[in-house]
């Protein structure tokens, strides 16, 4: 099936994409892709992961070459071959795994990209920063040094820097994926200031809602191969798009669930806890919170309240300075006590957290926290398998193949593997940020589904979304946090949407 | 008093040969390789520019040459880490023996030779200022190039789009070669400059503080210039204030001898490297934070990720 745009466009697209193919190794990542923007427009990129977004965008960019297949900027045959040359031509891109370097500063890591004279200008680039964060509303501070950044904070600075070195197409790889919804309000007013004065903005995204609230067209890609090129989503109704990402229609989450089992142990208990952040500030001021076993607990909250801060601290990860964490009864002070106490955890950012870019999907698994399988001296890698594939089968979020090294994945895959392997894990307690973070339709709802699982298993479940739909649809409870404080809790009866938000922000319910 | 500013003047003299070799070794490790081959360097450049400074009468010829013939042996680090994959560690350890081999052969005929060495120039005015005067400003004049050398390597590391390219390929190189830098090309150039200043640093050793030249006389200099790089945190300023501790815990000897106090000349020798055992063992986890992301990597064989 492929369906042509509808109307003839009447001016020369900036960028037009001619049959990009690209293979890697066995993996036919794109074959015959086409792809258009307009100056002015918003054109949505979606599909599975693994579908070949971010393989696209990155031979637009010119990060790899394609193997076949040409493309024109402003009607122009280009061959790019370095984002160097890309950016030369007006094309900036947000990578999904943030290209920063956590060592530096805001300015620094701009710097690198907008600032070609052989002297910095840190000053007056801090200046300029300073300024374009304010117009553009992406607030970040010039002179924070980005390790110390939240993941969300961290896009801000991706973005900024791309429109500080001058892009007139502007891609944006799963920018929202990271963001609080109030973010995302944010950016895509960012977003639409951009394509009034000319820019032309390429978005991925595996939001449908997000599609119909800022594409102008939008592109489905399956399996490296385009299904719908550069329809108007108002044509389509979401169980059409979402047909022609996955290839079949996906269930809707059931809505019926059993009560939360009454427990004299809580899974997880958090005592008038306060902990630092890594800068060294009160990111945590005393938390008392209780997930019971059996009971889903989601956290809602603007990026950077306090919820990284909360899951580690919950996992024995950061240390407090007042308070007692207790898993199953049990206090924790380290991440080998959680464990021992049978906690699994999703963490964050996974790629930083808890990925070793070099390994392969099997070694992951067997770097679950749990005893790895000995046979004499060495690791029984059968016994490894054997854990992976049944894992697999439980979980059914079809992992990637298991001699492939987490450095080839997409992000979507990545997540999987995590995903697999905590959630296969027979564990008292759940802590889950961000589950669903770049994962497609079908597999963020398998996951929703999981965790369901879990709770119906025994566990209790801590779950960290921006997405508060989400949130609603799973939790019993949710705790709204804001600047290191619980600011409330509403129950499942009394959800609704204004007044989580107003707790968002530090108001009352 | 005199023992004081003894200690302290010979603290900078013989500091600053391994102030030299530690501030090339910064660079070099700051884009992401280490160069264990520092001491090699040191010895190439000091015998170098003796050869040199003996067959021209020109000193300054001499430490050209130095840096030079230490540049060329870190090249030959940097081809086979960046461009061969071979093991960093390995490597580096190669090209010193290699150096030492080299030096043994063609300085044989040099031992014992006399040069025209550059000698101490007081600086009028503040070389008449109390204790700083005579340790600061009655030097030689590379120790005076090197206050400059110091300042000038934090600029270019910290101040210019070259020296942020060179810390982006030490702390991410994924990220650089987004930016238009080939991770290659930046670390070869990182470790070509840092090989010049150890040659320059062996240069000072040979033809400006002991104006002779001997097998393996940088005698571990090189080593302590590496392990100074880590317990400096990888930065210009505290590498110049270590090299000068250093240089002091080398003159402490030398200096109590001439009054005629007895030590025991093992002790003496050994002072050092313990001084360099007890400051790692003292700032190691700190100093560890600060290390560039990239030497984590060292054993991926300096080959830049995709
Ligand atoms: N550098 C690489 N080496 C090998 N295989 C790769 C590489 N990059 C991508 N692939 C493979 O190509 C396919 C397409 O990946 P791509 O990253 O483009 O997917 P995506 O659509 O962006 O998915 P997601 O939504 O998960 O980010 C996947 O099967 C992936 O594993
Ligand atoms: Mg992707």
């Amino acid at each position: 099936m492929s369906i042509e745009a509808p109307v003839a466009p009447t001016t020369l697209p900036m960028l037009q994409v001619d049959g990009f193919s690209k293979r890697f190794g066995e993996v036919q990542a794109n074959s015959d892709v086409r792809f258009d923007v307009h100056a002015g427009e918003v054109h949505a990129l979606v599909g599975e992961n693994g579908a070949g977004k971010s393989t696209l965008l990155k031979m637009v960019y010119g990060v790899y070459e394609p193997d076949e297949g040409r493309m024109l900027i402003d009607g122009e045959p280009v061959a790019l071959g370095s984002p160097a040359a890309a950016r030369s031509r007006g094309v900036g891109m947000v990578f999904q795994d943030l290209r920063l370097v956590p060592a530096f500063t805001v300015t620094e890591n701009i710097a690198l990209a907008a600032n070609p004279g052989p002297v910095l200008r840190l000053k007056d680039l801090a200046a300029e920063i300073a300024e374009a964060s304010a117009r553009h509303g992406l607030a970040v501070h010039p002179n924070a040094r980005v390790r110390h950044l939240s993941i969300g904070e961290r896009q801000r600075v991706e973005i900024l820097k791309v429109l500080m070195t001058g892009a007139r197409l502007i891609i944006l790889d799963e920018p929202t994926s990271v963001l609080a919804p109030q973010e995302v309000d944010a950016l895509f007013a960012v977003v639409r200031q951009l394509t009034e004065a000319g820019f032309g903005i390429v978005i991925v995204t595996h939001k449908l809602g997000e599609v119909r609230a800022i594409a102008d067209r939008v592109t489905v890609l399956r399996a490296g191969r385009t299904v719908l090129h550069g329809v108007d989503p108002d044509d389509y109704d979401d169980e059409q798009l979402i047909e022609a990402m996955v290839g079949r229609a996906v269930p809707a989450l059931p809505a019926e669930r059993g009560p939360v089992p009454p427990s004299d142990v809580p899974a997880l208990e958090l005592t008038g806890v306060s902990s630092r952040g890594d800068r060294g500030h009160e990111a945590l001021t005393d938390i008392s919170l209780r997930v019971q076993p059996g009971e889903l607990v989601g956290i809602a909250g603007v990026a950077g309240s306090g919820q990284r801060e909360l899951c580690e601290v919950a996992l024995g990860l950061r240390p407090t300075t007042s308070g007692e964490v207790r898993i199953g009864g049990a206090s924790v002070d380290s991440a080998r006590d959680a464990i021992g106490a049978g906690a699994a955890s999703v963490p964050e950012d996974p790629v930083a957290d808890s990925v070793v870019r070099r390994l392969t999907v099997l070694e992951h698994m067997g770097l679950d926290g749990r005893r790895i399988p000995a046979r004499g001296l060495g690791v029984d890698w059968a016994a490894v398998r054997a854990r992976m594939t049944d894992a697999d089968a439980r979980l059914g979020l079809r992992i990637a193949p298991a001699k492939r090294r987490l450095s080839e994945l997409s992000g979507g895959n990545i997540q999987r593997v995590i995903l697999t392997r905590e959630l296969a894990l027979d564990s008292s307690l759940v802590v889950a940020a961000y589950p669903s973070r770049g994962l497609d339709v079908a597999n963020a709802r398998r996951t929703q589904e999981v965790l369901l699982e879990r709770r119906a298993a025994g566990s209790g479940v801590l779950m960290v979304s921006e997405d508060l739909d989400e949130l609603m649809a799973l939790a019993d409870r949710i705790v709204v946090m804001h600047d290191g404080h619980v600011s409330g809790e509403v129950l499942a009866a009394d959800f609704d949407r204004q007044a989580i938000g107003r707790l968002m922000v530090g108001g009352t319910s | 008093m005199s023992l004081i500013i003894d200690v302290l003047t010979g603290g900078v003299r013989g500091g600053t040969s391994i102030l030299y070799a530690a501030l090339g070794e910064t660079v070099s490790q700051r884009s992401g390789v280490i160069n264990l081959g520092t001491e090699g360097g040191m010895l190439g450049g000091a015998l170098t520019a003796y050869i040199i400074a003996a067959e021209t009468g020109n000193p300054w010829l001499g430490v050209l040459g130095g840096g030079i013939v230490g540049a060329a042996l870190a090249l030959v680090h940097a081809l086979l880490v960046l461009w061969r994959g071979a093991n960093q560690f390995a490597s580096g350890l190669m090209v010193l023996f290699l150096a030492l081999g080299l030096t043994s052969l063609f300085g044989a005929s040099y031992v014992g030779r006399t040069i025209t060495p550059f000698t101490t120039w007081a600086i009028p005015v503040l070389s008449d200022i109390p204790v700083l005067g005579p340790v600061l400003f009655d030097q030689d004049p590379l120790v005076y190039l090197s206050y400059l050398a110091v300042p000038a390597a934090w600029f270019v590391l910290f101040r210019t789009r070259a020296g942020l390219l060179l810390r982006t390929a030490g702390e991410r190189s994924d990220a650089l070669t987004v930016h238009g830098a080939d991770v290659r090309v930046v670390r070869t150039w990182a470790v070509g400059a840092g090989g010049f200043l150890a040659g320059v640093g062996g240069a000072h050793l040979s033809i400006a503080y002991t104006n002779t030249w001997f097998e393996n006389m940088v005698a571990g200099r090189g080593f302590i210039a590496v392990a100074l790089v880590i317990l400096a945190a990888w930065g210009p300023v505290k590498v110049m204030a270590g090299a000068y501790l250093f240089g002091a815990a080398l003159a402490l000897g030398p200096a109590l001898q001439a009054r005629g106090i007895p030590v025991n000349q093992f002790l003496l020798h050994v002072i050092p490297f313990v001084l360099t055992l007890v400051v790692l063992a003292a700032l190691g986890r700190r100093s560890s934070n600060a290390a560039p992301a990239e030497l984590q990597r060292v054993f991926e064989n300096g080959a830049p990720a995709t």
